[in-house]
């Protein structure tokens, strides 16, 4: 880490620390560069981008124009920094803190800026106790595992909003699965409903929340039921009891408020 | 609940003096470990300078260590009050894991207190120096010991075995976040120990009379930016191998972390790592500039940092702007304004992210390559670097400390409303995941206040010294 050409500059005078500070024109010819820079992008951000034609595919929502233009102009800043020059370090022991602190405050600032009034938030729960929490039997446990198991990855669309897993938004929320699978097929029961839903998912196609439905569809309706989206061909990966336990974790399921009420 | 934390709060309340413990306990582990090093390298070389960076460092860590100690207690005075139900479930779920915990505290803490009390009596001769070096070892030893215990406890807290009834000790302690926790910290803790030795340096250049002096706290922040920079590289690596842990033992958490509640967390986390590689590289722009000759290399250090420039604006791109899966887009504002335009959506995939992170890691490491050659064919003139690299040195802490503090925010918003993940509920009336905005002004008061109490150590232990002097 060292080297036989480092020099302490133990007798340097105290002004010496490094080059001497530039004057103001020298340092706006030194930056100029960098802020015209700064100037065209965001011409071309907010002037020419949102006048592009949709179909070119690059037409950008604000909140991106503003990131471009945050980027471009702390960019550009950046580079100014560089050819800015040596600038004159605090006389009194005062400044040298009070210089210190600004960079420091600064800086945490800009943290909280971006992480307070620039990143939309999501919204915050009422605070309050959450109520006893439902029981599971070992079975349901069991298949709350299998759900969450990568290698079937049933999570990857479904969310049960009800037991706080969130997963993928492509499927139904299962918060209500138990419950509704006792309505979906005349004569059938929720379980076997469950279990044809898994083994063989075109058989009858689950209807949308909005579609006004509550019984499965046989044809597919694409305006009424979800799509043929559900992977076929559970029945070869899973083992029977991996199934059995799925189906009753399933059908425990049995309404988004169920586990304690508070769910955002 | 037994009892709440008037004004903020019990989640703010233990959330500060949590954190503000583990800033101090992440410097005193931390920075022992390159203080011994230097105090070899010091014996070894026969460069007073090694010796007087050690020293000056452990004095540094020898009063921040009465701090941990006191945000420790704190810390504890707040689990006891309204998270009791919680501390008596760890307690007795890892038992033997305290009272080893208590035990090496105890042992380190005198370690500590016999190594920076025999820097003197022992350096009278090289068999004394070598001892004084032997309990520094064994000082990082007892402390890499004491950080594997608590990670022990945190990493339970996170990913505990699956059947958490019938687990024995071991498979609690060793659980699946373990070795990535002991792995991500250990790197965490040097990096954050550079880091605030290099901030000492600063505060120490600034505030300095003698040309001497400045020459040799010049030095200290390199040498300090130098071991932060070198460890904050393998930083992306350790947090993978942490994601990637926590990923296998329970998949949703993949969702959760990366594209729901905690998404905008990790935007922000890109944008502060990014800022560390810019002023990290900045930092290098500067020091170049004292090595004679170093300004021929200053055509490529700007192409460098067009590269990092690019390669932070791909990583911190978000793919949406929707802060969690279920959330709307507000009145007036269409869907597809909040979404990357689907010809430029690769850019919010992580294959994008980890070019981009592998791009500015490379290019960092190309800088300090450049600096070596510069330094080969020229002399390095000490002290004399432009003052703005000491407030260079001032911003890469302030945001490794912010970024510190936010990703053990996302480290413990991870476990949802589990105190236990998938074992025992939080039941407090703080359940829920704090939002980016909550969270960034709450991680902005504690690096603040633990600005204050650094720069009051520096004070107490240097400046006032150096008055009486």
């Amino acid at each position: 880490m060292t080297d036989a050409a480092d020099i302490p500059s133990g007798a340097s005078p105290r002004d010496e620390t490094a080059a001497p500070v530039p004057t103001w024109r020298e340092r706006w010819r030194r930056v100029r560069g960098p802020a015209i820079f700064a100037a065209a992008a965001l011409l071309v951000i907010w002037g020419g981008l949102p006048w592009l034609p949709a179909a070119w595919g690059v037409r950008f929502g604000a909140p991106y124009l503003t990131f471009f233009s945050l980027a471009a102009v702390g960019a550009a800043c950046f580079f100014m920094l560089l050819d800015w020059g040596p600038i004159r370090q605090p006389r009194s022991a005062l400044a040298t803190f009070a210089s210190i602190l600004l960079v420091y405050v600064v800086t945490v600032g800009g943290m909280v800026a971006f992480g307070y009034w620039y990143y939309p938030q999501f919204e915050t729960p009422v605070a309050r106790t959450t109520g006893p929490v439902a029981q599971e039997n070992v079975s349901e446990q069991r298949g709350k595992e299998v759900f969450l198991t990568p290698q079937f990855a049933c999570f990857a669309c479904h969310t049960i909003e009800s037991h706080g897993i969130r997963g993928g938004q492509r499927g139904p929320d299962l918060s209500g699965a138990g419950k509704a699978a006792e309505a979906r097929k005349p004569g059938v029961s929720a379980e076997d409903y469950l279990r044809e839903s898994i083994v063989d998912p075109w058989a009858c196609f689950a209807p949308l929340p909005g579609s006004g439905l509550v019984e499965c569809q046989a044809a597919v309706d694409p305006a009424k039921t979800y799509p043929r989206l559900m992977p076929p061909g559970a029945k070869e990966r899973m083992t029977a009891q991996e199934l059995g336990d799925l189906i009753a974790f399933l059908k425990s399921l049995q309404g988004a408020d169920e586990r304690d009420g508070t769910r955002n | 609940m037994p009892l709440d934390f008037p004004l903020i709060g019990a989640r703010t309340a233990i959330w500060l003096v949590a954190q503000l413990h583990l800033f101090f306990a992440a410097f005193v582990l931390g920075a022992p470990i390159f203080i011994v090093v230097s105090e070899w390298l010091g014996l070894r070389t026969g460069d007073p300078r090694y010796e007087r960076l050690a020293k000056e460092t452990m004095k540094v860590v020898a009063i921040a260590y009465s701090l941990t100690a006191i945000f420790g207690v704190l810390f504890a005075f707040v689990l006891m009050g309204p998270y009791q139900p919680i501390t008596n479930y760890l307690f007795k779920a890892l038992y033997p894991v305290w009272v080893a915990y208590g035990a090496f505290i105890l042992l380190e803490t005198v370690c500590m207190y016999l190594y920076w009390y025999t820097w003197a009596p022992l350096n009278r001769s090289r068999a004394g120096k070598w001892t004084h070096i032997g309990i520094g070892i064994l000082l990082n030893l007892l402390g890499t010991l004491l950080l594997m215990l608590m990670n022990a406890v945190t990493g339970f807290m996170n990913t505990p075995p699956k059947v958490i009834e019938s687990a024995s000790l071991w498979a609690m302690i060793d659980n699946a976040s373990w070795w990535p926790l002991n792995l991500h910290r250990f790197l965490g803790n040097v990096t954050f120990g550079g880091f605030v030795v290099a901030l000492f340096a600063a505060f120490m250049f600034l505030t300095s009379r003698k040309d001497e002096d400045r020459a040799f706290y010049d030095w200290m922040g390199y040498i300090g930016n130098l071991i932060g920079v070198g460890a904050l590289i393998t930083m992306p690596l350790a947090g993978y191998i942490l994601s990637k842990e926590l990923f296998v033992y329970d998949a949703q958490l993949a969702t959760f972390m990366m594209a729901d509640k905690l998404s905008g967390y990790f935007v922000m986390q890109g944008l502060l790592v990014v800022l560390l590689f810019l002023g990290a590289n900045f930092y290098m722009w500067l020091s170049m500039q004292r090595i004679e000759g170093g300004a021929r290399f200053a055509p490529h250090m700007k192409a460098i940092f067009g590269v990092l420039l690019a390669g932070g604006i791909v990583w911190v791109v978000p793919q949406n702007f929707f802060p969690d899966l279920l959330a709307k887009a507000p009145a007036g504002v269409s869907e597809q304004a909040l979404i990357l335009p689907e010809r430029f959506a690769f850019l919010g995939l992580m294959v994008a992210k980890a070019l981009a992170v592998t791009a500015i890691i490379i290019m960092t490491f190309v800088t300090y390559l450049l600096y070596r050659r510069a330094r080969a064919t020229g002399a390095i003139q000490w002290g004399r670097i432009d003052p703005m690299a000491q407030y260079v040195l001032i911003f890469i802490p302030a945001v490794a400390i912010y970024l510190m503090g936010l990703m053990g925010a996302i480290r413990s918003f991870t476990r949802m409303d589990y105190h236990v993940y998938g074992a025992v509920k939080d039941v407090t009336p703080y359940w829920y995941t704090a939002t980016l905005g909550h969270s960034s002004i709450v991680v902005a008061i504690i690096t603040l206040l633990f600005f204050m109490l650094v720069a009051f150590v520096f004070w107490i232990g240097f400046v006032l010294g150096k008055v009486d002097d």
